[in-house]
């Protein structure tokens, strides 16, 4: 199974660092997106959500923290994790660090399985919450491919991935159709669906409501019996 | 013991019941016949038909047969088999025929074969020997179609989406997904899914279908996780 490709976020106005992290975290998999002030990473954090933000506090310009406040302020905070990266290793650094909420703390200079052992462990307990929808708010058109196989004046047959179950009205797109003149609306699965083989099914569909003329139309392209 | 159907026919032309009368019970029906509104709903108290067919245009009055159409679903609810008999053959006319409730709809002048072919397929019975229709092969040019099915989301992950559909689609199926949610996901006209999961369903009868999200398609990506954070 293919999986996502997970994005980290580092902002360190250190070059070298840049570079370092980079390398390493590409090599694992990543994608890693570079940036040098919270300005930047703030329109990088909007564009990509990332999964794990590498936050150096002491940038040269400005305090790191300001990120962390504009988070807050979009209340992002406690959806994306920002793990801090700093040569600072006293306790009012790491004090404050917490108090944000961040996942943890990491010194300079750090080596690559450092590195690379802590991102993996954060970026695998990290999950973004899902969001659930009442009954019936939000629906949305499936469209799975099918074949015409056969039909008649009444019925056509279909050859699908989907097993329907039961009768329902459904919608089918094709040039079989529109070159008849048979709209929307006007077909319904007349059965539940054949086995063919695992996976793939037969489904006989009813034309339901066409003016004798189409009939017509259908006795016309009447060929090949099957 | 076999139970005969029985057919309830109104047709203010009378030599069009005399037809239905003779093509149905030809087929095994019992048929009773009538020309006006009184009369139907007598007979149909006294008969309880098992499918009606009913003439659109009673009396010259335009859609008239939609009240009875009307009524007779409210009474019996979705129990009784109605076909609609009309001269009029446009696409308003039937759809509005089909949204009030009607099984289908036939157009004069009527043919044999077709008024015996729907009432047989309306009792279920499509391939019953006497109104048999051969099947002829799809032309290959046109044979390719899309089955358009309309499904509620459960939920929404990094990953993918969660539907619930009333019929099985296999795993391992490729999809495309459109739709008002996917508009806010994507500036294509749909984005492409793989079903990777299924699991039956018994309240409500159906199925949980789990589509994941193409890993390639970064753009669709980065908007679900944006939808996810709220921005």
């Amino acid at each position: 199974m293919f999986k996502i490709k997970k994005n980290i976020l580092v902002v360190d106005d250190d070059s070298e660092i840049q570079i370092f992290i980079h390398k390493v975290l590409t090599n694992f998999g990543y994608n890693v997106l570079l940036s040098k002030s919270t300005e930047e990473a703030l329109s990088l954090i909007i564009e990509y959500v990332p999964h794990l933000v590498l936050l150096d506090i002491n940038l040269i310009d400005e305090f790191g923290y300001t990120l962390l406040d504009k988070m807050v302020g979009l209340d992002l905070l406690d959806k994306i994790n920002v793990y801090i990266i700093s040569s600072d290793s006293s306790k009012q650094a790491i004090m404050l660090s917490k108090e944000y909420g961040v996942q943890g703390y990491l010194v300079k200079p750090f080596n690559n399985q450092t590195l690379v052992s802590t991102v993996k462990g954060n970026i695998g307990d990290h999950e973004f919450d899902e969001i659930v929808f009442e009954e019936n708010q939000q629906k949305l058109s499936v469209q799975i491919p099918a074949e015409i196989i056969k039909f008649n004046e009444l019925s056509v047959s279909i050859r699908s991935k989907v097993k329907f179950s039961s009768k329902q009205y459904i919608e089918i797109h094709s040039d079989f159709f529109e070159k008849l003149n048979i709209p929307k609306g006007h077909l319904q699965v007349y059965q539940a669906s054949r086995d063919i083989t695992p996976g793939l099914y037969d489904t006989t569909v009813q034309i339901i409501g066409i003016p004798e003329k189409t009939l017509q139309s259908i006795r016309k392209i009447q060929k090949k019996k099957v | 013991m076999m139970k005969y159907k029985r057919v309830l026919t109104i047709d203010d032309d009378n030599d069009i019941n005399k037809l239905l009368d003779d093509i149905l019970t030809k087929e095994g029906y019992i048929v009773t016949t009538s020309t006006t509104f009184n009369e139907f709903f007598e007979k149909f108290k006294h008969i309880k038909p098992d499918l009606c067919l009913i003439d659109l245009n009673l009396q010259d009055i335009k859609g008239a047969g939609y009240n009875i159409l009307k009524t007779l679903r409210k009474i019996v609810g979705k129990e009784i088999k109605i076909i609609m008999i009309s001269r009029r053959t446009a696409e308003e006319d039937i759809q509005e025929a089909l949204k009030l409730g009607a099984d289908d709809f036939i157009t004069k002048p009527l043919d044999r074969t077709t008024v015996s072919a729907k009432v047989n397929s309306a009792f279920d019975d499509m391939f019953k020997d006497s109104t048999y229709l051969p099947y002829f092969a799809a032309p290959a040019a046109t044979s390719e179609a899309m089955l358009d099915l309309e499904m509620n989301v459960i939920s929404l992950n990094e990953e993918g989406i969660l539907l619930f559909s009333k019929n099985l689609i296999a795993k391992g199926n490729t999809v495309h997904l459109a739709g008002d949610l996917i508009k806010d996901l994507s500036k294509e006209k749909f984005i492409r899914g793989v079903v990777t999961d299924v699991e039956r369903t018994n309240e409500p009868l159906g199925y949980q279908i789990h589509v994941s999200f193409n890993v390639e398609d970064e753009e669709t990506l980065k908007c679900v996780r944006q939808m996810l954070v709220g921005l």
